[in-house]
């Protein structure tokens, strides 16, 4: 590998190794993910196929951005826009305190890359903290498209298995196989009460019957009045009736109410609640973005607010 | 006279019989024009039970004495019976002529000759031309003969929106019973023609086309197949140029999209009744909202649905309805012309519609549970081919490598994704290792673009249902 130099070893990504790497040219620093190619296994791995495949088409500012691809007989290498750090890692970093500017720029900004997803017929599947990079200048960019899968025609042959446990919607839960944007769209208000909270996870599930119960829970256990057609998902099975004993303020006390009222509407058991993400970013709540913000710029309204947050913003 | 007259009937009844329309007949059914009887069953074959005890004389209508010998109607449908019967007797000179029948429903254009060739064989020592055969028919007794299957004749009184499939069927005059037609009604299969062609003809040409086996070597690299450039020893190629997005959303375009779940929803229809129309429905529509790329493929381009009867079809255009009569052809002759068609419009396309239609269905065979996986297989090979990377001998690792980068994409995944990759190289014959190499190839010949258009994707699936 000549055009990039190695650095350090990032991570393990769900397929290969993980790399930061400066590009010898422009000196430019990139995240490099090294796929292993077996003659004997079952060819391209697809979660590297879907990463090449979906990425092309998904350029944003909020969206990963894949530079290159490199193929040789016996490996693949996907050369990735680096970033600093990972949200887990920025809520480490936090000591449980978080700006609340920072929250809703986060928040903001992790819904406008989903729109741009699902306005190109991609679902994520894969949201979690772990899979939302941020860079210097405050910006939150969605990555590791690994489970990321196109949708529009309508068929009950989607994998049930994919979301990680805490962030996974109470229909795949049940073992849904047809699901569309509202399967993000979950994940994302999980996310957004782990940044209100600085860090601390909502549904920290230990396994899907605990999972679900955390969620009826906290959400009151659906029923066919609530959500129709749920005795009817493949995994269903009955839950005792929780009512609701906690109010949002407790989950969330430091969101303001039309924070709350936003959470409320993404964490909706019956999928075809759920709020989408154009609707979601037209909520009120982030009326009060600076229309900088909520257009272009959004980089320098961030930066401050990071700034704000007591210097634990990422280096 | 009368005598004679009724010997070249029962000779024609005995060559109309073994006239093979649909294989082998199962069951035999008498249609009966007009009358009041009721449906009737007689055996003939097994016990030695007759005929005439089992079929009330009432049903028959008995009216006409005229006819010589001892001809009653019960006669009559013991001859029909006896059509059925394979081995009419062990001394039978029909046998022979039975085993070239079976060979007719595949040379459709040749029933003529064969039908000649019967007749100057069967009239003069036929079974049923002679004394001794009108002896036999004298007595009903000897009718219940020495078949081995029993066969069933029955009679049918014609009701309205009566499904008669798979059987054969004799017209009989109403009076005299007497066989005025015979003829079985098969379901029409639109690709009935395309698979025999395929099994008989095609075959045949195709030994010099998919290399055997044995052939498959090293030396046959899928990126020189395809015209693709490859790193040469462990070099490192880089394809970021191929990265650039395929189609372009317009900024305008996601600012005027309405908020909504599923951007694609309203481009679908689950109603079966509009399958049929989908080529000019909403997803072009949905295609010129997004752009060029689309233009350059679409689904029905290549395979178009249209091509089917070729110049063979008479479209009937009535007030109030629309028909079309769609004639008889021969395989290989409509075959020639729907490629002759399909050459004329893509003249740089190397490759035959047949070909392409045959490859297809093998792709289907192979996933035909996962259809969506199929669909979108479907577009990568057609794609290879318009952008004219398919040839003749990297055709098959062509399919086969758009299966499985469809179905990686489908959520196929595990076993099932093992199973697919297996049953890829046993259907369409391909070596595993080609296979799996050309996939990448593939993959950089379609530049990266598996993330194609719903409305690319949406008329293959429809029809692929629309054929199930």
């Amino acid at each position: 590998m000549q055009k990039y130099e190695k650095l350090e070893k990032i991570g393990e990504g769900t397929y290969g190794t993980v790399f930061k790497a400066k590009n010898r040219e422009t000196l430019e620093i990139v995240a490099l993910k090294r796929v292993r190619l077996d003659d004997d296994d079952e060819g391209v791995p697809s979660s590297a196929l879907r990463e090449i495949c979906l990425l092309k088409e998904l350029k944003h500012k909020n969206i990963v951005r894949l530079y290159d691809v490199l193929h040789s007989e016996k490996k693949l290498t996907l050369v990735f826009e680096h970033c600093d750090q990972d949200l887990k890692k920025y809520f480490d970093s936090l000591n449980g305190e978080i700006d609340l500017d920072v929250v809703k720029s986060f928040m903001y900004q992790l819904l406008r890359g989903l729109a741009f997803c699902h306005n190109h017929n991609v679902l994520h599947r894969d949201l979690k903290p772990q899979n939302l990079l941020i860079n210097k200048n405050g910006e939150l960019k969605l990555a590791d498209f690994g489970l990321a899968r196109a949708f529009g025609i309508p068929v009950k042959c989607y994998s049930a298995e994919v979301v990680t446990l805490w962030y996974r919607p109470p229909d795949v839960l049940f073992g849904a196989k047809l699901y569309t944007t509202s399967i993000d769209m979950w994940s994302a208000g999980c996310i957004f009460a782990e940044l209100a909270n600085a860090g601390r996870p909502l549904f920290p599930g230990s396994d899907v019957e605990d999972q679900l119960k955390r969620i009826f829970k906290l959400l009151g256990t659906p029923t066919e009045e609530t959500w129709p057609g749920i005795s009817q998902l493949p995994d269903y099975k009955p839950f005792p009736i929780y009512h609701p004993s906690m109010s949002f303020v407790q989950v969330v006390p430091k969101l303001n109410s039309k924070g709350r009222e936003l959470l409320q509407r993404l964490l909706v058991c019956n999928p075809s609640q759920r709020l989408n993400a154009d609707e979601a970013m037209s909520h009120p709540y982030f009326s009060e973005l600076s229309g900088a913000n909520s257009n272009a710029s959004s980089s320098t309204t961030n930066t401050s607010a990071l700034a704000k947050s007591g210097g634990s913003g990422p280096q | 006279m009368k005598k004679n007259k009724y010997n070249r009937r029962l000779a024609a009844i005995s060559f109309l019989s073994n006239i093979s329309l649909d294989g082998s007949p199962r069951s035999f059914k008498e249609l009966k024009t007009q009358g009041e009887c009721k449906s009737q069953r007689i055996s003939s074959g097994g016990g030695g039970e007759q005929p005439p005890k089992s079929a009330p004389p009432v049903v028959f209508n008995v009216s006409n004495n005229s006819s010589t010998l001892n001809s009653s109607n019960e006669s009559h449908f013991a001859l029909l019976s006896k059509f059925l019967e394979h081995d009419v007797s062990a001394n039978c000179s029909v046998t022979p002529f039975r085993e070239r029948t079976s060979t007719v429903g595949s040379e459709y254009g040749q029933e003529k000759f064969t039908a000649l060739g019967y007749r100057k064989r069967v009239l003069p020592q036929g079974l049923l031309s002679d004394e001794k055969a009108l002896g036999m028919f004298s007595s009903s007794e000897s009718m219940v003969s020495t078949a081995g299957s029993k066969k069933e004749v029955t009679l049918l009184k014609l009701t309205k929106g009566q499904k008669l499939k798979g059987q054969r069927l004799v017209m009989v005059s109403q009076t005299k019973k007497i066989p005025m037609l015979i003829f079985s009604v098969l379901p029409y299969n639109k690709f009935r023609g395309d698979i025999r062609t395929m099994s008989c003809t095609g075959r045949r040409r195709n030994t010099s086309g998919p290399r055997p086996l044995s052939a498959i070597n090293d030396t046959l690299d899928p990126w020189t197949l395809l015209g693709i450039e490859k790193g040469q020893d462990g070099q490192e190629i880089s394809y970021g140029q191929l990265l650039a997005p395929s189609r372009i959303i317009r900024a305008a375009d996601i600012v005027d999209a309405p908020a909504k779940h599923n951007p694609v929803a309203r481009c679908f229809s689950y109603d079966s009744a509009t399958q049929r129309v989908f080529a000019s429905s909403p997803p072009v529509v949905c295609c010129e909202n997004k752009s060029g790329e689309c233009s350059a493929y679409e689904a029905n381009m290549l395979d178009d649905p249209e091509l089917i009867a070729g110049k063979h079809k008479t479209l009937m255009t009535f007030s109030s309805y629309i028909t079309s009569v769609i004639h008889y052809v021969r395989a290989a002759d409509l075959k020639k012309e729907l490629n002759d068609k399909f050459r004329d419009k893509f003249p740089t396309i190397q490759l035959t519609l047949s070909k392409l239609r045959s490859l297809k269905r093998e792709m289907r065979k192979i996933s035909n549970t996962d259809l969506l996986t199929v669909a979108y297989s479907f577009v990568y090979f057609e794609k290879l081919i318009v952008r004219n990377y398919v040839n003749k001998e990297n055709r098959k690792l062509c399919a086969g490598a758009s299966l499985i980068l469809a179905a990686k994409l489908n959520d196929i995944k595990g076993d099932h994704l093992k199973h697919l990759i297996e049953k890829t190289e046993a259907v369409l014959r391909l070596n595993r290792r080609e296979l799996l190499a050309s996939e990448f190839a593939v993959l950089v010949a379609l530049e990266f673009g598996l993330h194609v258009p719903t409305c690319q994707v949406l008329p293959h699936y429809h029809r692929l249902l629309s054929e199930t």
